[in-house]
């Protein structure tokens, strides 16, 4: 199977139910997941970043793979987890923290929650450079005008 | 029929296009990546450095890896590992992604093995030139390409200055391939804080691409193929008649004849194409009768030691986040030592990537990650209160056995060749020395009352420093080059990247690739009249 069409497939089970009789997909535990892990993840964009950026062939396969995996195990360690409360939450990942997996999956999160905060707005995330603002960074110029370093010339 | 072909383009291949184009000859450049131009760049952190934008894709184009795990060789994929030795393969290289520390050799680096003997499990040898054969060509680099110590520096070099002056340390100050003033068609360097991984949008950094190959393009006489994988090199009657190459825009294969061939696709790759150029005339690989293509791969031995300044030291904070200017000093006062080769410490600021700089505040002290508002409170801290100085360390990286490239028998690429396979061992000495480096980089930040002073001497090689695999010398049966680094059993074969190196130095490789490739494009200019 080629690249892209793989992480197109990937991708497409991004947006499948976890269950057949659920309504959870695998979006879900991810915006859970990251809402808790950055406050305000609305005002960046995250999730607009995360679709992009997981959808686009230059995304790391075995990155997308590894998080898909990981939405099911926190679903496992939890089935009522999208109802649970912050405190809850908070125990559930620290717990999952202390097997090797659940730490790599949270770091990686973590990671690619940080990238939509922080990269350049083209890419869907950092809204309004908010990101930017809110560590007074300055962005390196010229900045891209296309994505992904497709040439202008 | 080109006079000349090279493979590649970049520090090693530029100044023979230079020179040759502009004395006349037909030259053709094959180039496994695409063309970019300075006005292409951009300081985009995702493409530039967090994707594979300007290295292939691992899914297609990789390596495989040995590393001594367990008591035993280990072989796993670039590809599944994440991480791999291909360096800005576009046109002009890795030179367009470099900083620019730009230090010469020293006489003694050419003499190593005379100097300080063997080293048990060390494979030293002397140059077969001298650092006096050579000292043209630096000054050629310098003028032509554009070395210079005149770039703004930070407030922080006074302190470091004062700092290393009160430990009896004579630091210097670090020439840059970066332009100060506008010369020609490229522009004085800007400042942008986002130097070296990134491409430069003003032409001042003195990439290939940048300094040689665009003048060399007003010539007339050069053409540049991008977007040409050269799977193999065909020969005849020992002497290279025609390289055969992928072009990936009509997705055909191709085939190109020329008088001489030049190979300066960075050393691993240049080992690999020999290697894969095997036929009945060179069964064990072109320019292989020595068995030495690939063996004595060099990298660059060392790491870094890191300080933070926080405004308490002796300079603001304000200062401090002043953006853009180069720190500039590097110590050489243990480039050699007494009894063994030492190297070389260079300072400079850790790069303003935020993403990068973010991702490294998501551990606490005890290996637990951080996220919520201690996380944003820990960015905040790296981002506005203090700034990080980096001591980069570099020594040499001792050629040994276990450190060298093959052809793997049974992984291909998407073109269908043989991928490299790369054993990394490193000799135990590199540490030993990267530690007393580290020692005295350590004693360094705390004169300069550097806080949280940390940092690592690797085992591990450094993927952007490579050198070494196809030595020169003047015994045909212990070297692949002769001085000139043309192959001693090929007519008209050169190889001009940094795989000539039998000994790599403490200092990073371009310069000298530079003003080696110079040099053997005056010993071709004559060997073609």
């Amino acid at each position: 199977m080629k690249r892209r069409n793989f992480l197109l497939l990937l991708f497409y089970i991004l947006n499948t139910k976890l269950y057949p009789n659920s309504n959870i997909t695998h979006w879900d535990i991810l915006e859970k997941t990251l809402s808790h892990l950055f406050p305000n993840i609305e005002e960046f964009n995250m999730m607009n970043f995360i679709k992009l950026a997981t959808n686009n062939h230059y995304f790391n396969k075995n990155d997308l793979k590894f998080i898909i995996n990981g939405t099911k195990i926190v679903l496992k360690k939890n089935a009522n987890y999208m109802d649970l409360e912050k405190d809850k939450v908070e125990y559930l990942l620290r717990d999952f923290e202390l097997s090797s997996f659940g730490q790599r999956w949270l770091s990686l999160l973590i990671y690619y929650g940080l990238e939509s905060m922080l990269s350049d707005p083209i890419y869907g995330g950092n809204k309004n450079s908010n990101g930017w603002k809110q560590f007074s960074h300055n962005a390196g110029v010229p900045r891209p005008i296309t994505q992904y370093g497709l040439k202008y010339v | 029929m080109y006079d000349i072909c090279i493979i590649g383009s970049g520090a090693g291949a530029s100044p023979i296009a230079y020179e040759l184009s502009k004395a006349g000859a037909k030259v053709l450049i094959l180039e496994r990546g695409d063309f970019y131009q300075k006005e292409d760049f951009s300081k985009d952190e995702i493409a530039y450095t967090k994707r594979s934008i300007v290295t292939p894709n691992l899914d297609e184009e990789y390596h495989m890896i040995e590393e001594y795990i367990d008591n035993k060789w280990q072989k796993y994929s670039s590809k599944d590992a994440n991480w791999d030795f291909y360096n800005g393969n576009i046109v002009g290289g890795s030179s367009n992604f470099m900083s620019g520390f730009f230090h010469r050799l020293q006489p003694d680096d050419f003499r190593l093995y005379s100097k300080y003997g063997a080293i048990k499990n060390a494979n030293i040898s002397d140059w077969a030139i001298s650092y006096d054969e050579l000292l043209p060509y630096y000054n050629k680099v310098d003028k032509i390409v554009g070395v210079t110590t005149n770039t703004k520096e930070h407030p922080i070099s006074k302190l470091f200055d004062q700092c290393a002056k009160e430990l009896n340390l004579n630091p210097i100050t670090t020439p840059r391939a970066i332009l100060s003033k506008n010369i020609g068609e490229r522009k004085a360097c800007y400042y942008s804080n986002y130097c070296g991984s990134y491409g430069c949008s003003s032409g001042a950094k003195g990439s290939g691409r940048e300094a040689l190959l665009n003048p060399a393009l007003t010539s007339g006489n050069l053409t540049i193929i991008a977007n040409a994988f050269v799977k193999k090199l065909e020969s005849k009657n020992k002497k290279v008649v025609s390289a055969l190459y992928f072009d990936k825009k009509s997705k055909r294969d191709r085939r190109v004849k020329a008088k001489i061939f030049v190979l300066a696709a960075q050393a691993i790759e240049s080992c690999r194409l020999l290697l894969n150029s095997k036929n009945s005339e060179y069964p064990n690989g072109l320019a292989n009768s020595s068995n030495q293509v690939g063996k004595n791969l060099l990298f660059s031995a060392g790491g870094i030691i890191s300080g933070e300044f926080d405004g308490t030291q002796n300079i603001s904070l304000n200062k401090l986040k002043i953006e853009g200017l180069f720190v500039n000093r590097a110590i050489k006062d243990w480039y050699f030592l007494k009894k063994q080769k030492g190297g070389l410490i260079e300072a400079l600021f850790e790069h303003a990537n935020p993403i990068r700089k973010a991702a490294s505040q998501k551990w606490d002290d005890n290996n637990k990650l951080v996220w919520g508002d201690k996380l944003y409170k820990k960015i905040d801290y790296k981002f506005n209160k203090s700034k990080q100085l980096d001591f980069e360390i570099f020594n040499d990286w001792l050629p040994n056995d276990n450190c060298f490239v093959s052809v793997d028998t049974k992984y291909k690429d998407i073109y269908g060749v043989n991928v490299a396979k790369i054993r990394i061992g490193s000799h135990p000495q590199n540490e030993v020395i990267g530690d007393i480096l580290a020692q005295k980089s350590i004693k360094l930040l705390q004169q300069m009352g550097a806080k949280n002073i940390s940092g690592s001497i690797s085992p591990y090689p450094p993927q952007n420093l490579q050198a070494g695999g196809c030595r020169f010398g003047d015994d045909p049966k212990k070297s692949v080059l002769d001085k000139n680094c043309k192959a001693h059993d090929v007519k008209n074969l050169f190889v001009t990247d940094g795989s000539f190196m039998p000994t790599g130095g403490s200092v990073p490789y371009t310069y000298t690739i530079y003003a080696n490739s110079f040099r053997v494009a005056d010993y071709i200019k004559k060997y073609i009249k």
